[in-house]
């Protein structure tokens, strides 16, 4: 085992790499790309209108009005509220950006004193939104007080602000899982196009004369594939927490899984290198692979979104450990989900790497 | 240029010959591509191994370059055993292998370092590129280069262990006339620096230029070696005279004298000459007899011609 060996090879791939545009752009921007299109989609709010909710604890003929009136303006879609409930649970379960609260005294309250309060929180992070809203509200009680310009009587508005604990946004839930597919991506097909292209075009037989031995190559292609998946990760989590404020955590098992996962792929790109050895089948085959372990192991959604069987499945591909591991590793800091996954991914990267570098031939015979 | 240092060791063996092949055989399920061969190759010399695609030549390269094993028989490089002493063997040998291809996106430059640092000890990247007259293309990116260019990189790489003996197999295959005879002039030079250079070729030029000693092969198996020389000597017909005629009479005569083809496209004869010391004597038979000639061509015989002999088959020709 010579260290100068592996590490001229692995430079001089990554060297290749930079002079290849077509292998960088999917590599480490077309992932950036999905991420920053899917984030984009799936962090809108549904529709143009925004979501207001409204807890009525008062309940007469005079809120309802109001809330009808509030209704009427078309600027919100309204969700009502059931009184009694946990208020700030729910607030922080729904992810409730915006509440009304009429309390179960307004009516009463303004008949008696002449002056009743309603209360408005709104999530302050979003500004734009949350003027819009306050001037909405204001201008409907503005017109509400006019019908009791005579009897004196007045309705206020009382605004506070809603913490949202731990928002959990799709671009959480995406970020490692578009990681973990790019690891796969280039894992499978990068060992797929190394040990089928260098065999037929001869370079393989080229290196198999010099003393560089089978067990330094292999080494030099999965960690070739390692440091590909550091700089994808790199890009990808730049992008994120810059356009995204995505809070990331990068701790050793985020190191362990991309390494682990990293290896898993190439050993499954030399094991079907090696039994299909034309250079367009084995992409097909490693096609075969990727695309249906792309879409079944929670990658773009969660895996509880799919039917039963399908969870089942999505159970038993390597992705699903990675992308979930990275979840919990990265997002959710939970480390003792995260060792779990990772103990598996790493099982999982010692037999394949294995049963890779045996399979894989170097010369014939 | 400095010799490996951890090779001093390997370089001592000098007693051996660079190569020896004895019985050897390889079979697949489907043919028997070398059966049964026997041939040694001493050092210093240019040895040539000639036959058709799909002989034998490759397959025997590839068992002495350590990248197939044998079915039978033994073989040694420089001494080493090619079933046992792979490793050593790999240290001291350089390869041109058959379609050479490399890294299309490093350099010349780049492409010979890395081969130089696969090795404990490397000849310096500018002096083969030199070497081979590829100064000019120093960085350019390999994907860019002709085929010629192409494969005088290959030759470089295959030097940049100084390595003792150099395996090129196929080294012209598909070059153009001008880039072929480059490629010659940088593989005499490897002679002269002392290489053993084992060559395989299905071009009779290539081996008459080149090599010292030819080993002709054919299905698997040795037909014939020795010098080019003593081949054509032995197995050629020394040389023929090639006579254009309009005499009618010149045909039956000089048939008589000797062995004769005439070709019917143009009437052409062709007299094959024991030795050229009858000439005179065929001049004279053809002024006593009033044959006129408007050509009179006289051809050396080749190792084509050695081949068509041993085999019956016509061996394909460099331009």
């Amino acid at each position: 085992m010579r260290l100068s060996r592996i590490v001229t090879d692995v430079s001089s791939s990554l060297k290749m790499l930079w002079r290849n545009k077509g292998s960088l752009f999917w590599m480490i921007a077309f992932p950036v790309m999905l991420m920053v299109i899917f984030g984009a989609i799936f962090s809108m709010e549904g529709g143009t209108n925004l979501t207001l909710y409204i807890q009525d604890n008062d309940g007469t003929a005079l809120s309802q009005n109001f809330t009808g009136v509030l209704n009427s303006t078309g600027a919100f879609d309204i969700h009502y509220l059931d009184t009694g409930i946990d208020l700030e649970e729910t607030i922080q379960d729904e992810e409730i950006h915006r509440i009304l609260i009429i309390p179960s005294n307004f009516t009463e309250s303004l008949f008696m004193n002449g002056s009743a309060s309603i209360t408005l929180r709104q999530d302050p992070t979003d500004q734009t939104t949350a003027s819009a809203t306050s001037q909405i509200v204001r201008a409907v009680v503005y017109e509400f007080n006019k019908q009791f310009a005579n009897s004196s009587r007045e309705i206020s508005v009382n605004e506070l602000g809603i913490v949202l604990e731990q928002e959990f946004r799709y671009i959480d839930f995406f970020l490692p899982g578009v990681l973990g597919m790019t690891i796969m991506t280039s894992g499978i097909y990068g060992s797929i196009a190394v040990n089928t292209r260098y065999r037929k075009n001869g370079i393989l037989r080229k290196v198999a004369t010099t003393p560089m031995t089978k067990a330094e190559w292999v080494i030099s292609k999965v960690l070739y594939q390692i440091v590909v998946a550091f700089i994808s990760m790199t890009a990808l989590i730049v992008v994120a927490v810059l356009a995204y404020g995505v809070e990331v955590s990068i701790n050793p098992l985020v190191v362990l899984l991309v390494v682990t996962g990293s290896m898993t792929f190439s050993g499954i790109g030399m094991i079907v290198a090696r039994f299909v050895k034309d250079e367009e089948a084995a992409e097909s085959a490693g096609g075969a692979i990727n695309f249906p372990m792309m879409f079944l192991s929670g990658i773009f959604f969660p895996l509880e979104f799919m039917p039963g069987y399908l969870q089942a499945i999505g159970k038993v591909m390597p992705l699903y450990y990675v992308g979930q591991g990275l979840r919990d590793a990265m997002i959710n800091l939970d480390y003792e989900g995260a060792l779990f996954s990772a103990a598996i991914v790493f099982t999982l990267a010692v037999v394949l790497i294995a049963i890779g570098a045996v399979v894989s031939s170097w010369t014939d015979e | 240029m400095s010799k490996g240092e951890a090779d001093g060791a390997l370089r001592a063996r000098t007693g051996d010959p660079a190569v020896v092949v004895k019985s050897l055989v390889k079979e697949y399920p489907d043919v028997v591509a070398v059966n049964g061969i026997s041939f040694t190759v001493p050092r210093g010399k240019v040895f040539a191994f000639l036959g058709p695609n799909g002989a034998g030549k490759t397959t025997t390269v590839e068992i002495l370059e350590c990248l197939r094993k044998p079915t039978k028989g033994e073989a040694s490089v420089l001494g080493y055993d090619v079933r046992k002493d792979e490793r050593r063997i790999r240290k001291v040998i350089g390869v041109l292998p058959q379609q050479f291809n490399t890294y299309e996106r490093l350099t010349v430059k780049e492409n010979i370092q890395y081969f130089g640092r696969m090795y404990d000890r490397a000849l310096d990247a500018d002096d083969l590129i030199a070497l081979v007259g590829l100064e000019d293309k120093t960085n350019s990116l390999y994907m860019n280069l002709s085929g010629g260019q192409k494969q005088k990189l290959g030759v470089a790489t295959a030097l940049v262990n100084d390595p003792e003996l150099v395996f090129l197999d196929e080294p012209t295959s598909g070059l153009d006339p001008k880039a072929r005879r480059d490629l010659w002039q940088a593989i005499e030079s490897l002679k002269k620096r002392g290489k053993t250079v084992f060559l395989t070729t299905h071009y009779m030029e290539e081996a008459e230029v080149l090599a010292d000693a030819v080993g002709v092969i054919n299905k698997g198996k040795i037909v014939a070696m020795g010098s080019p020389d003593e081949l054509i000597t032995r197995y050629g017909v020394a040389s023929r005279l090639v006579v254009k005629s309009p005499s009618t009479n010149a045909r039956q005569i000089l048939c008589k004298f000797s062995d004769c083809t005439v070709r019917e496209s143009n009437g052409d004869i062709e007299v094959s000459l024991s030795s050229k010391s009858v000439l005179p004597d065929i001049i004279s038979l053809m002024d006593k007899n009033d044959i006129t000639y408007t050509e009179l061509l006289l051809k050396r015989s080749t190792l084509e011609d050695v081949f068509l002999n041993l085999t019956g088959e016509q061996l394909g020709r460099a331009e």
